[in-house]
């Protein structure tokens, strides 16, 4: 008996094995733990003031256990079959007695289980809580229990993905867009269907379910559950019933099954050793013929290859336009009161979805920029041009900045018309306003500060692919995090001393900025040579 | 004749364990000019510091006579280095690849045009210009990877293990592709852990085992340096013992063998100074031999390389 499920043991604790060995995952727990004793340092002196210390603790640590669950998580749980697919010994697995079921456990419960120990030690720290006041021991557990149940549904979400996907990169972005239509998009949606049935509207049975999908997915959200968890006493007491357990675990049993389903169709060998076939004419990635080379020929193998080139980015700005579009409509048929869109609104919107849409594209450009040269061991033959390997990453990055460029004159546009309408509408002490020095100074201050830390998470990601092959993006979100954190620590965040603490973090972002491009050629020089 | 390559007491080694110590050796022009030594010899070591991927941590390293430090942008734009794994932009077609390095390398585009052309044209890759590089073959992605090499004409070719992985076919067309470039003019600079597969194709060999050189010299001479002994090998339309006595019967001869029981091919190991191989071939025809080839025998070249390194695993 025990003999059948000794390659099943065997692959869960090589597993463990490699989550032990590997470098990333002690940092992580590290930095987390790091994280939250800094937390009980920043509340130290509100403790001593506040009457119930211990809920607002709570609710920070829920949070950052939260977010670090799902970055990590992220990078983890997307990579479980997919970093076999990629090394190629998917095959050799199925070879062995593993069945799909046997491959699907052992490389996903160690993973798993490494996220729950990480949450259950916490759980006796946590109820310092209780002592310091204002939560009650019943109220940790199921904000544990909670965490727990989103990690079961996170772990089994991002291996679906990870069966379905070639790549973990892909996986990642699968799981992450997932993320958004399960928890940020019901949000958006709840508001104009509870305005609609304020104001009389539609009632019909199809739309009830619908109305009812969107008030349920809201209510498994689990940072909402949290939240209630701690500040309404929510769930009648009972630690381990909560209105997110039962979505999360049925969620999670109903992914595992479906990845366990379709793991012969994705995960065939066949499939594996077959040569992926492309038609036989030039073509960029998006399969269209490509330009003859530029004077600047890494910047334009970057911009077509990386990027897309032209006819991508027009693809793209059609998608994005057709996006942006039906976002306006939408917003125009649930906008009750004001009559249509106007001109400041659309404006509005076309700015704010410019925004979302470049810093999506600006994080999947800093993680390519580097990670797939040192993915595909290209970089070697990159560093042997006769050029700096400065001017490799120069090149490089004017390739790849190219390609944002539509996106931001999308977004001046959109700002443009939004000025524009507040100027005309809001009266004349708006405009005298915009003309102070004290408005010129803000606003530069705050382009400064935005364009430094957009330029800091990009640099930071693109030297972090060229150090580490996985979650580069994801170890830049803690990084950054935790300075602005510490920043903040020392600046005493919410103070008169707001503008100092800008200014501050922006020379030191601005600082860190040129020093890691400063560090970004040797490190190819390095990586090249590695190769 | 001023050497292409001129090594003097190169050291390199990754934090304690010593890749490469004290290698000193050249190699002249137009030569082709074999490298070998077992896995984890320091032969890849020694080409990164030859294609001025790593820096030299002692000694000197000259190519063209320039040292590979102080005239790295010169030197590389002389040379053309093949690393042994694949790394290709694969979703590019060839001609965009090739199109792409000779962009990288300043030639226009007329340049590139004809270079291109040409270096298809030598790697029989013409007729799949268009072709995605990850659709191909191994065999043919190395000879892409080959053409990349070329494209900005270098004089110098470092090639990492270039034959590992392909068919026998695809080795052979690889070897002769290699020959041509030496009748162009240039020098060729490859590694192998085997011997016997560089043996009819190089002008002269470097043998490294665990980071020093064990020889470096002409073809010939490593034979030569094996004693005064050299081997050649008869292979027969079928077996024949009599060739065994007659062999033996001439002064000079050491020791006659059979390769395996039913086989007919023997091996004879003799005195050079006393004996020549037309001698042996004339006792084999008296014998009454069907001889279908007579040529020196390759094994010789692996007992060679066999008695210069030592056996086992490098320790750290």
């Amino acid at each position: 008996m025990i003999a059948r499920f000794l390659p099943l043991i065997a692959l869960f604790s090589r597993a463990v094995r490699d989550e032990v060995r590997g470098k990333f995952s002690p940092i992580i727990r590290a930095t987390a733990a790091l994280f939250l004793l800094l937390l009980v340092g920043v509340n130290q002196r509100s403790f001593e003031y506040q009457a119930a210390a211990g809920q607002g603790l709570l609710m920070m640590i829920a949070m950052v256990n939260f977010f670090g669950l799902t970055l990590v998580g992220l990078g983890s749980f997307c990579s479980a079959i997919t970093e076999e697919k990629e090394e190629g010994t998917l095959a050799l697995l199925r070879m062995t007695r593993l069945n799909p079921l046997a491959i699907l456990l052992g490389k996903s419960t160690a993973r798993f289980v490494g996220g729950l120990l990480f949450l259950a030690v916490q759980i006796p720290f946590t109820m310092l809580c209780v002592t310091l006041g204002g939560a009650a021991r019943d109220q940790i557990l199921r904000v544990y229990a909670v965490l727990g149940a989103y990690l079961f549904f996170l772990c089994n979400l991002g291996l679906f993905w990870s069966v379905i996907c070639r790549r973990t990169s892909r996986a990642v972005s699968l799981t992450f867009f997932c993320g958004i239509v399960f928890y940020i998009l019901p949000w958006f949606l709840a508001g104009p269907l509870f305005l609609r049935s304020f104001t009389g509207g539609p009632a019909s049975p199809e739309f009830g379910l619908f109305e009812w999908v969107i008030a349920h997915l809201i209510r498994s959200n689990p940072l909402g559950d949290i939240a209630n968890t701690i500040f309404n006493r929510g769930g009648g007491g009972f630690p381990f019933t909560s209105d997110s357990l039962p979505f999360h675990l049925g969620g999670g049993a109903v992914f595992f099954i479906l990845s366990w389903v379709l793991f012969d169709r994705f995960c065939s060998n066949a499939g594996e050793a077959a040569p992926r076939k492309r038609k036989l004419t030039g073509g960029s990635a998006y399969g269209l013929r490509v330009p003859r080379p530029w004077r600047l020929a890494i910047a334009w193998k970057d911009f077509h290859f990386i990027t897309g080139g032209k006819k991508g980015m027009g693809i793209r700005l059609i998608l994005y336009s057709v996006v942006i579009g039906c976002i306006c409509a939408w917003s125009n048929s649930n906008k009750f009161g004001n009559g249509n869109l106007d001109y400041g609104d659309i404006g509005g919107i076309i700015r704010w979805s410019a925004l979302i849409l470049f810093t999506a594209e600006f994080l999947s450009v800093s993680t390519r920029i580097f990670g797939v040269e040192r993915k595909r061991q290209t970089l070697g033959s990159l560093y042997l041009l006769p050029t700096s390997p400065a001017r490799i990453a120069w090149q490089k990055f004017l390739g790849c900045a190219l390609s944002l460029l539509p996106l931001l004159v999308l977004w001046q546009i959109g700002a443009w018309m939004q000025d524009d309408w507040q100027y005309h509408h809001s009266g004349s002490g708006y405009g005298s306003y915009r003309g102070s020095t004290e408005y010129r100074e803000e606003l530069f201050l705050m382009r400064c500060s935005t364009i430094v830390q957009y330029l800091l998470i990009g640099t930071l990601t693109a030297y972090l692919s060229l150090k580490m092959q996985r979650a580069p993006l994801v170890t830049t979100f803690l990084i950054v995090g935790f300075c602005h954190f510490l920043s903040g620590i020392m600046f005493g965040v919410g103070s008169s001393s707001g503008e100092a603490w800008v200014i501050f973090q922006t020379f030191i972002m601005a600082v860190a900025t040129i020093v890691l491009a400063i560090r970004i050629p040797g490190k190819i020089a390095d990586c090249a040579a590695k190769e | 004749m001023e050497p292409v390559i001129d090594i003097r007491g190169l050291r390199h080694a990754y934090k304690t364990h010593i890749a490469v110590a004290g290698v000193t050796f050249t190699v002249n022009p137009q030569s082709i000019h074999g490298f070998v030594g077992p896995n984890g010899a320091g032969k890849t070591t020694t080409l990164k510091v030859l294609a001025t991927l790593l820096k030299p941590q002692m000694g000197s390293v000259g190519v063209f006579g320039r040292d590979i430090v102080r005239d790295r942008t010169e030197v590389r734009r002389k040379i053309g280095y093949m690393p042994d794994h694949f790394s290709m932009y694969r979703q590019m077609t060839v001609f965009e690849y090739l199109d792409f390095f000779g962009a990288a390398y300043g030639l226009s585009q007329g340049q590139r045009d004809k270079i291109i052309g040409d270096v298809l044209a030598l790697t029989d890759m013409a007729g799949r210009k268009n072709d995605f590089i990850q659709g191909l073959s191994r065999g043919m992605q190395q000879r892409v990877s080959l053409a990349r090499v070329l494209v900005h004409d270098p004089d110098l070719l470092l090639l990492d293990e270039p034959a590992s992985g392909l068919d026998p076919r695809a080795r052979i067309e690889l070897m002769e592709i290699l020959q041509e470039l030496k009748r162009l003019g240039k020098t060729i600079f490859i590694s192998s852990h085997i011997l016997s597969e560089l043996a009819e194709l190089c002008d002269s060999v470097t043998i490294l085992d665990r980071g020093a050189v064990k020889y470096t010299g002409s073809m010939r001479g490593l034979i030569s340096n094996n004693g005064t002994d050299d081997a050649y090998a008869f292979t027969l339309t079928a077996e024949h013992p009599q060739i065994v006595e007659a062999l033996n019967s001439i002064p000079g001869v050491k020791s006659v063998q059979q390769s395996a029981p039913g086989e007919p091919r023997y091996s004879v190991t003799f005195d050079k100074e006393h004996l020549t191989p037309n001698m042996l071939l004339s006792a084999a025809l008296t014998s009454g031999a069907q001889i279908v080839s007579f040529t020196e025998d390759v094994k010789h070249l692996n007992q060679a390389f066999m008695d210069l390194t030592e056996p086992g695993v490098r320790p750290e």
